[in-house]
């Protein structure tokens, strides 16, 4: 790798998928102290819990691995008769961290996302191309964190190897 | 001069301190560090660097950049690639590089012979000669004998290129005087810059000439920008990169063929800007004469840029011939160098001659031509015509034209802008732009450099206050002397004899007599005069020859320039290496991939893998030492119908459907019943598409009131998900259903065969599998081998099948446990090949084989899927439709060919008797069955199911076999053994 970035395919990470109305969303989450985030593809936070809009009533809660039983139960998964979905999605993502000081370019490469902070800000997180597939971006500390589809991941970390 | 015979001892933008040596058509010269090929074969004296398109005539180095038209080189060694002009390959050590277009030499061609035959090869000489018997008959050869460079033999190394995206407020496209001020103009107000520039250093014309700005060479100001543009992080600045395409919403096509990294060997960039700025300059036109394609016959400007930036004099005696003013400014630079000029033939009349001649003392040819050049393999003299026909000879070894300038609109008319003729210019101009695109400079058609500058401060300065930047006043630069552009227009000499060798295109080696036979044979538009004659086609696109192709239509045809109009300008602008498009999408990651977590355990085992849809990379048997593929998939489908087997089902498309009205979403996807399905339990069904043909088929199973876990085909998983999305958001918006893709969620180990239960008793599972208690077709949770599990029964084999779903996360353990349990049962990993042996033995249907989009389920014999109370789902109306009509109908049967063992490819057409006529039907499947011990095939046959029993004829290639027509099942047709 000729750039001065690092990455790392990250742990599995305990990933809820979440679609419905708004307010049914937002009542899901309240117990978890959980806000919705104010402005489409962007993210909340609360203690190690991420939620990102990624749709107009599409959103990815990302948790660290060990709150997944807890999350599950506290999400009901299993539960269609609200106004909301949620599924349990943790084995569908790959996460990957980019981080360093070309992490912006290794981003360039990888997809066409307009990564400046004034069009992708500090809690920007968004499904964009990724390699030529389509996969889920978020800011962090000194680079970023990117989610694709787990059977692809293999073929990801090739790419980071050519690069 | 140096060792090198046509080199100035000082001067030049080389660096002298760095010789290279580089090797041209076997043989070792030396150049310099800030050299092009091009410019190191002429300071070693080389013109004659390759042979023509067509008629193999010598051909030398014409140009000095990206319009060079003849010098075109194959490079060999690590960077082999082809036909790269010779001006824009840059010097550096270990350079190999050879002529094309010729064998053995340029200067030995055996192909030259082609020029003596010349007369008997006009534009259109193969569409019309080469049509007896048959063009392919002669296509080989004459192939063979066309063309340019060929493609490198070997393998390239992979040279790490790449791609990258940029954004930003501006993007300059050229870094000449004007592209440098209108970047440094939008550095200064803040705004993201990319600027590109196709040489190697910033200044464009600046280089090539030797003007004073404040007092100072030109390039000081030049440098001072540069400096100024380097140190702000917001600018990138692209040297050495062409812009060679522009898209839709600004966005550029860029390619920097020298990236300073040195792992990048080069570097596309998809760069879109709010605003773009044009400023690519002008590229100079040749003259029409008789052999003005000679070796020593440049363009002006290249003669210019040669002695002024390089050092380097392409000859000792020179003349200018041209028809406008610019040229002058080359006799002032050959004077001051002391070359000698034999004298400047200027078509123009005296009284249009201005300051430009002020201060030449060499002799001025008014309101003359250039009729003929001689010589060979170098100009040796040219014999000029005054208006009344009298002739003179000049001795010389260099001819400089100047036909006036075009300028370079290709980017600008890529951008769907519009472009207007300028009669004042004699060329096209940008007029109407259709993206967010200004045009500065000799591009915009201003050819004098002063008024140039002052426009293109002008519109810089609006460009940016439109985005909402704030513009700081420029100082506008004082430049030394300038004179006014005049042209007036001579698209061809006078006195042009019929067989003269006068090119209007010098690549593609077409003349003017070309040009006035494709008019005289009807072809009287730009257009098809192009496609006729092939001027301003291929790598060149015209770039100094198409607007005197289009001047001199327009004479024939007592029309304006601007009335004939341009051909389309076409991307790339230049050429440039396909790898510098693909990016790192080479190699590995050629295309994209997909494993399962078995993936790494399949290819341990010997699999062999290749891709099975979606991207996925699946194993398709498992040859043991010394076996064929035949007989590892026999072996695998003997243990699937006899024993036990288990195979990776985790590509198979999955979705989660809820919502208060998934269950009339489902109904209306699937044209059977849903809506009575119990809970616990599956349906098979077939999806149809609003033409009422098979979409896709798959097994849906309700989890609970609302709740459905459905799977797909692997190939089609994508486009299902996409049509369930349509129906949802265009056609019943109002209902609930969310879907959500869990195909990566679940993993699938499906166990087949008669031995199958054993193998989940072994494995330990908290459900009941008996027959009785777990049906065929129900779906139970529970726990097998210590881990969650879903497990289907499902069958594709035509055996008793558990399909065990877990989480990836415990995918591997549970296929080792698989293993570990069936291990005393003989079990064993079967591939995709081995799963179509056994669901063609069984006559399921597969996508992509017999459901190729023309078919829908009365065709397959699945009449009994068509739901006689749901007239509602999707593509129902266009069965019935269609089928009201009782036309005849291509059905699925089985077939028994006779065909001694061999297997039939797919796709081979059924005819009447086997006849050479249209086809009633194909093959669609054909393997070597283990329960039949032959040969089976499945087809659509036309009225299929009624001739059942008949023989029919299948064409495969030359041979005719014969068939016995049967039902499409040859297995188990009661499925006694399914629900086992």
């Amino acid at each position: 790798m000729g750039y001065q970035i690092s990455t790392e395919r990250q742990a599995l990470q305990a990933t809820f998928d979440i679609k419905g109305v708004k307010a049914a969303v937002a009542r899901k989450l309240s117990p978890l102290g959980l806000a919705l985030p104010s402005d489409r593809n962007t993210t909340s936070r609360s203690n190690d819990i991420t939620l990102c809009w990624i749709g107009k009533s599409h959103w990815l809660l990302v948790a660290p691995a060990e709150m997944e039983t807890q999350l599950k139960a506290s999400l009901v998964p299993d539960d269609t008769t609200h106004d909301c979905r949620v599924v349990l999605v943790s084995d569908v993502f790959t996460f990957f961290s980019i981080t360093g000081p070309q992490a912006n370019d290794i981003m360039a490469i990888a997809s066409p996302l307009d990564t400046r902070p004034k069009k992708f800000p500090e809690n920007g997180s968004t499904f964009s191309e990724l390699f030529g597939i389509r996969g889920l971006i978020l800011r962090q500390p000194n680079g970023f964190t990117i989610a694709i589809e787990q059977s692809y991941a293999d073929m990801v970390a090739a790419y980071f190897r050519k690069i | 001069m140096t060792s090198s015979p046509l080199r100035f001892q000082t001067g030049g933008h080389i660096n002298r301190d760095k010789p290279i040596e580089f090797e041209f058509n076997g043989k070792i010269y030396t150049g310099f560090d800030g050299d092009t090929l091009a410019s190191a074969l002429l300071a070693n004296g080389i013109f004659l660097t390759a042979r023509s398109f067509k008629y193999h005539r010598p051909r030398g180095v014409m140009g000095a950049g990206v319009e060079e038209p003849s010098c075109l080189v194959e490079l060999l060694g690590v960077h082999a690639a082809g036909n790269h002009a010779a001006t824009k390959v840059e010097l550096r050590t270990g350079l190999r590089a050879k002529s094309v277009n010729c064998w053995p030499s340029p200067n030995f061609d055996l192909l030259s012979i082609n020029q003596f035959f010349s007369r008997l090869l006009p534009a259109g000489f193969y569409y019309k000669t080469f049509m007896w018997p048959n063009w392919h008959l002669f296509e080989t050869s004459i192939r063979r004998a066309a063309g340019l460079a060929a493609a490198p033999d070997e393998r390239i190394p992979d040279h790490r290129y790449e791609t990258r995206w940029w954004y930003g407020d501006v993007i300059v496209v050229g870094a000449g005087p004007c592209g440098l001020l209108a970047a440094m103009m939008a550095s200064r107000s803040g705004a993201r810059v990319m600027i590109v520039d196709d040489h190697r250093e910033a200044g464009g014309h600046l280089r090539a000439s030797r003007m004073i700005i404040n007092g100072n060479p030109a390039l000081d100001w030049v440098a001072a920008i540069v400096e100024e543009l380097d140190a702000n992080p917001e600018v990138t600045r692209l040297q050495d990169a062409i812009a060679w395409g522009y898209r839709e919403s600004n966005q550029l096509m860029i390619t920097e063929r020298n990236p300073l990294e040195d792992h990048v060997f080069q570097r596309g960039w998809k760069a879109r800007a709010n605003r773009v700025i044009l400023a690519t300059g002008a590229i100079e036109r040749n003259l029409i004469f008789a052999n003005n394609d000679r070796p020593g016959v440049m363009l002006a400007s290249a003669v210019q840029r040669y002695a002024n930036e390089y050092a380097v004099m392409p000859g000792r005696r020179a003349v200018i011939f041209t028809n406008n003013s610019s040229a002058y400014e080359l006799a002032h630079d050959l004077r001051s160098l002391g070359i000698d000029v034999a004298g400047i033939v200027d078509s123009r009349p005296s009284s249009a001659i201005g300051v430009e001649q002020q201060g030449l003392d060499m002799p001025l040819f008014a309101e003359h031509q250039v009729m003929t050049a001689h010589g060979g393999k170098k100009v040796q003299a040219v014999t000029i015509r005054d208006k009344n026909g009298v002739t003179t000879r000049l001795n010389c070894d260099l001819l400089a034209l100047s036909g006036g300038w075009n300028p370079a609109v290709h980017l600008f008319s890529q951008s769907r802008g519009t472009l207007a003729y300028d009669a004042d210019l004699a060329s096209f101009v940008p007029d109407k732009p259709s993206q967010q695109v200004i045009c500065v400079g000799a591009a915009a058609g201003q050819m004098n450099l002063a008024f140039a500058i002052v426009e293109t401060a002008a519109l810089t300065s609006s460009c940016l206050q439109n985005q909402g930047f704030t513009v700081a006043a420029v100082a506008t630069p004082e430049l030394s002397t300038i004179t006014d552009y005049n042209i007036h227009p001579l698209w061809k000499v006078d006195g042009l004899r019929p067989g003269d060798k006068a090119f209007i295109d010098i690549q593609n080696d077409v003349t003017l007599d070309d040009i006035g036979l494709a008019m005289r044979e009807g072809f009287d538009t730009v257009e098809h005069v192009k496609r006729y004659t092939t001027a301003g086609m291929g790598i060149d696109q015209g770039k100094i020859g198409n607007v005197n192709v289009i001047g001199n239509m327009a004479e024939a045809s007592n029309k304006t320039p601007g009335e004939i109009g341009t051909t389309t300008f076409r991307s790339p602008f230049t050429p440039v290496d396909f790898g510098s498009i693909a990016g790192q999408r080479s190699g590995e990651v050629v295309l994209p991939f997909r494993h399962t977590p078995i993936t790494k355990w399949n290819k341990a085992q010997g699999a062999v893998m290749y891709e099975a849809g979606a991207r996925w990379q699946r194993p398709g048997y498992f040859p043991v030492a010394g076996e064929t593929m035949q007989n590892a998939i026999n072996r695998e489908a003997e243990a699937v119908r006899y024993g036990v087997g288990v195979y990776d089902g985790s590509p198979l498309g999955k979705f989660d459907i809820s919502g208060r009205d998934a269950a009339a979403f489902i109904d209306l996807l699937y044209t059977n019943d849903f809506s009575d399905l119990e809970i616990g339990m599956g349906r098979y069904g077939i999806m149809l598409s609003e033409d009422g043909m098979i979409l896709d088929d798959g097994v849906t199973f309700k989890l609970a009131e609302n709740h459905y876990f459905m799977s797909t085909s692997t190939g089609y998983a994508d486009l299902v998900f996409r049509h369930m999305e349509y129906i949802l958001q265009v056609e019943r918006p109002s209902w609930q259903v969310w879907i959500t893709p869990i195909t990566s969620q679940w993993c699938n180990a499906t166990i087949c065969g008669p031995k199958a239960r054993d193998v989940l008793v072994a494995l330990g599972t908290s459900v009941d599998i008996s027959a009785e208690a777990f049906p065929f077709m129900a779906l139970r949770e529970g726990i097998v081998a210590d881990m969650p599990a879903r497990i289907c029964r499902v069958s594709f084999t035509g055996e008793v099948s558990f399909e065990i779903n877990v989480w990836p996360r415990h995918a591997e353990a549970m296929w080792h446990r698989i293993m570990e349990a069936g291990a005393p049962l003989g079990i064993l990993p079967i591939g995709s090949e081995t799963s179509h042996v056994l669901r063609v033995e069984k006559g399921f249907l597969s996508l992509g084989h017999e459901v190729d989009g023309t078919v829908d389920p009365f065709d397959l014999g699945m009449g009994w899927i068509m739901s006689r109370t749901k007239m509602h789902a999707i593509g129902r109306r266009s069965v019935d439709i269609r089928r009201e009509s009782g036309k005849p109908r291509r059905e699925l049967i089985g077939l028994l060919p006779d065909s001694n063992g061999e297997l039939i490819p797919e796709g081979a057409p059924i005819t009447p008797n086997g006849d050479r006529v249209a086809s009633e039907g194909f093959v669609s499947a054909c393997v070597w069955s283990v329960v039949k011990q032959r040969v089976i095939a499945l087809g659509l046959l036309l009225n299929g199911r009624a001739r059942i029993g008949q023989t029919v004829f299948i064409r495969d290639r030359e041979k005719t076999i014969k068939a016995i027509v049967t039902k499409p099942c040859f297995h188990d047709p009661q499925g006694h053994r399914l629900r086992g």
